[in-house]
């Protein structure tokens, strides 16, 4: 009758535990950074300020010019005072349970909508539709690269 | 104002997949556990430290299993992706570069480079398998790197210097070649594949004459300019003898003063006879060396004329090295593997490429990828009992990592596991004689195990924790990773969504990435 003797399980079972933990750690990291890049991609989309678009009136009022001088280039929205590109920003990190993490990113500008979806007087000019889509491929590596992290 | 919708990225990292398996993991462990502290209460009268380091071993060696089969699968994945082969190709591919390592010992890691250069160069699976094959052995007689070594005959195939020679022959040349070559395998592969290979090649010389020229050359360290130099002036001697008005050229005219006569030599040139041509220019200068040199300046011309001169000043060295070539093939490579593998380095070598390979095999059981154990319990067994050296060396270590890979599989089934081994196979320990635990373990691999596992436990068991990942990984390959981006809340109004997915790939290679967008239009009706 073989007879046999295991030892070492604790030890198994407290690094499949702290590989666990890594895992965790890895979807908060993927969530944190992938939020960043969808940031930065979506600001990526505003065309920049016509030159000259700006003036300043003598009593100091600054006035942004549109069409038909400085039209806008649909789709791409066009950078006017900027508040709605820099209002993009990461808003929250969430955990939703063990191994799972969310991380919401936009605008926060009321206006916001309007431009992403369009109105019934104006078309849609979407930034953060695309900006996500180009963000996928970045996304991807910084999965691959945390998850790697986590395995080592 | 209507009611607007918010515009938000949402990006969701799920790995409950991951999370899942590794739970499953934990519990199959811990219910192994159970089995064994029961197993270990009837043994009351044993004691657990020797015992510990002999499952200590199992456990390191079982991860240690599953980590060198991901290693392999990974480096094979690679190979796959890289010179885009087929599951099936890759799979044949594997198995062929396990045997190969079997025989020869050479580790598994570094037939994947050579494969993938083989590969790479568009050989066929046949053909790749055989150069891997000679290229092997070829490595294991010269001491060098397989990669080199296929690199040299990639090399000499590119260059059509082989022409007609079996990869075997190739090989064979290249080893004897190798002999006399400064710098050895390696620096012949280097002059083979650079300038010095291309040059001489384009004048039709083969490799038995190409071999000895370099070999010359690199005695005396000769810049590759000058060699380059010297093969630029072979085209001077194939040159045509008379000029458009029907006299003779300025350089044949040179030639005859000087006592030699170009349509020889050319002749020598044209049938790749260059110890012919030289035994010509040695003949005439009647072994004066400044004549040598002057013949040489005429014959190659001035830049030329150096390397000539190092093989005239050689001259007996390089006839030698000629006439080695001459009878080098398939058997050389063959003899000199065989003589080869009566060392103890290369026969240790092939030892540990049969363990790790079985290690390997092992390994597979704790990838999810493959399911049949029994056809590999079966094989694992026969090899342990047939092969006297694994079972001597590696018997005990061996055998208990395998108890522990299986049980982590199929944990009921280690009692008929245990019983292919064709013996009451035991591991036991008392509390303060390690002789006890020697001689149980003797049952199951012989006296070299019980001492070896003793003496390695400890220090593998250190190690369990290190390879750990390895196995997670394996999990990671079944569970992958799943996120998905949302842009936009789900709406409750029925307001209808656009939905655009993209594919991708997570780290493990084999799991598909959803990435989905939400979002839907403003209240404005548009």
């Amino acid at each position: 009758m073989a007879e046999i003797i295991i030892s070492g399980i604790s030890d198994f079972d407290k690094a499949l535990k702290a590989d666990i933990a890594k895992s965790d750690v890895a979807a908060r990291n993927i969530v944190v950074k992938g939020a960043f890049v969808i940031e930065r991609k979506a600001k990526e989309e505003f065309r920049a300020r016509p030159s000259g678009s700006q003036r300043t009136s003598k009593s100091g009022r600054v006035y942004y010019q549109g069409a038909p001088k400085y039209p806008a280039v649909p789709p791409q929205p066009t950078q006017r005072t900027g508040n709605l590109r820099n209002s993009i920003k990461t808003q929250q990190i969430k955990s939703l349970g063990l191994g799972r993490w969310q991380s919401d990113t936009g605008p926060s500008v009321k206006y916001a909508g309007f431009v992403e979806y369009g109105t019934s007087r104006s078309r849609e000019f979407p930034y953060l539709t695309p900006g996500l889509k180009n963000s996928s491929e970045e996304i991807n590596l910084i999965a691959q690269e945390e998850w790697r992290k986590a395995q080592e | 104002m209507a009611l607007l919708p918010p515009v938000i990225a949402t990006l969701i990292a799920d790995t409950k997949e991951y999370q899942a398996k590794m739970t499953e993991a934990q519990a199959k462990m811990a219910a192994f556990g159970k089995e064994s502290m029961t197993t270990s209460e009837k043994m009351a009268a044993f004691g657990s430290k020797a015992a510990s380091a002999v499952i200590g071993v199992g456990v390191a060696l079982g991860v240690y299993a599953a980590h060198e089969a991901y290693k392999f699968q990974e480096a094979l994945d690679k190979v796959q992706n890289q010179a885009g082969l087929t599951t099936r190709q890759t799979e044949e591919l594997g198995k062929s570069i396990q045997n190969i390592s079997n025989v020869t010992g050479v580790t598994n890691e570094k037939l994947l480079e050579a494969a993938l250069i083989t590969r790479q160069a568009g050989l066929s699976a046949a053909s790749a398998n055989d150069l891997l094959n000679a290229s092997a052995k070829a490595s294991v007689i010269t001491n060098s790197s397989v990669v080199d070594v296929t690199k040299s005959i990639v090399a000499a195939q590119t260059l059509q210097i082989a022409k007609g020679m079996e990869i075997a022959d190739l090989t064979g040349v290249l080893v004897k070649g190798s002999y006399a070559f400064v710098g050895g395998l390696q620096a012949e592969e280097a002059m083979l594949s650079g300038k010095i290979g291309v040059s001489l090649a384009k004048y039709g010389l083969g490799l038995k004459e190409i071999i000895p020229l370099g070999a010359e050359f690199a005695k005396i360290g000769l810049p590759t300019k000058s060699i380059v130099a010297f093969t630029k002036s072979l085209g001077l001697i194939t040159a045509p003898i008379k000029d458009a008005k029907g006299n003779f050229t300025a350089y044949a005219k040179s030639l005859t003063s000087l006592g030699l006569d170009q349509e020889k030599l050319a002749a020598s040139m044209r049938s790749g006879d260059i110890v012919g041509l030289f035994s010509q220019i040695k003949a005439v200068s009647g072994g004066n060396a400044s004549k040598e040199g002057v013949l040489a300046s005429a014959v190659f011309g001035s830049a030329g004329s150096g390397a000539a001169l190092a093989i005239l000043k050689d001259y007996n060295a390089y006839l030698k090295e000629s006439k080695n070539l001459t009878g080098a093939g398939a058997e050389t490579l063959t003899s000199g593997f065989d003589e080869a593998l009566k060392q103890i380095g290369p026969q240790l070598n092939v030892v540990k490429t049969n363990f790790n390979n079985l290690m390997v095999d092992a390994g597979k059981l704790l990838l999810p990828t493959v399911a049949k154990i029994t056809s590999w319990v079966s094989s694992f067994a026969a090899e342990l009992n047939k092969n006297d050296a694994l079972r001597k060396v590696f018997g005990v270590t061996a055998a208990t990592a395998f108890v522990v890979a299986v049980a982590s599989k199929i944990t009921k089934s280690i009692q008929s596991v245990m019983g292919l081994f064709g013996k009451g196979a035991g591991i036991a320990a008392t509390n303060a004689n390690t002789a006890a635990l020697e001689a149980n373990t003797i049952a199951l691999g012989g006296k070299a195990a019980g001492a070896g596992a003793l003496a390695t436990g400890g220090g593998l068991l250190k190690n369990v924790l290190k390879f750990i990942p390895a196995v997670a990984i394996g999990a990671a390959a079944v569970a992958g990773l799943e996120y998905a981006a949302s842009h936009g809340p789900k709406y409750a109004d029925g307001t209808s969504q656009r939905r655009l997915q993209y594919r991708g790939l997570v780290p493990s290679g084999k799991t598909t990435v959803n990435l989905t967008l939400h979002s839907r239009s403003a209240k404005s009706g548009r």
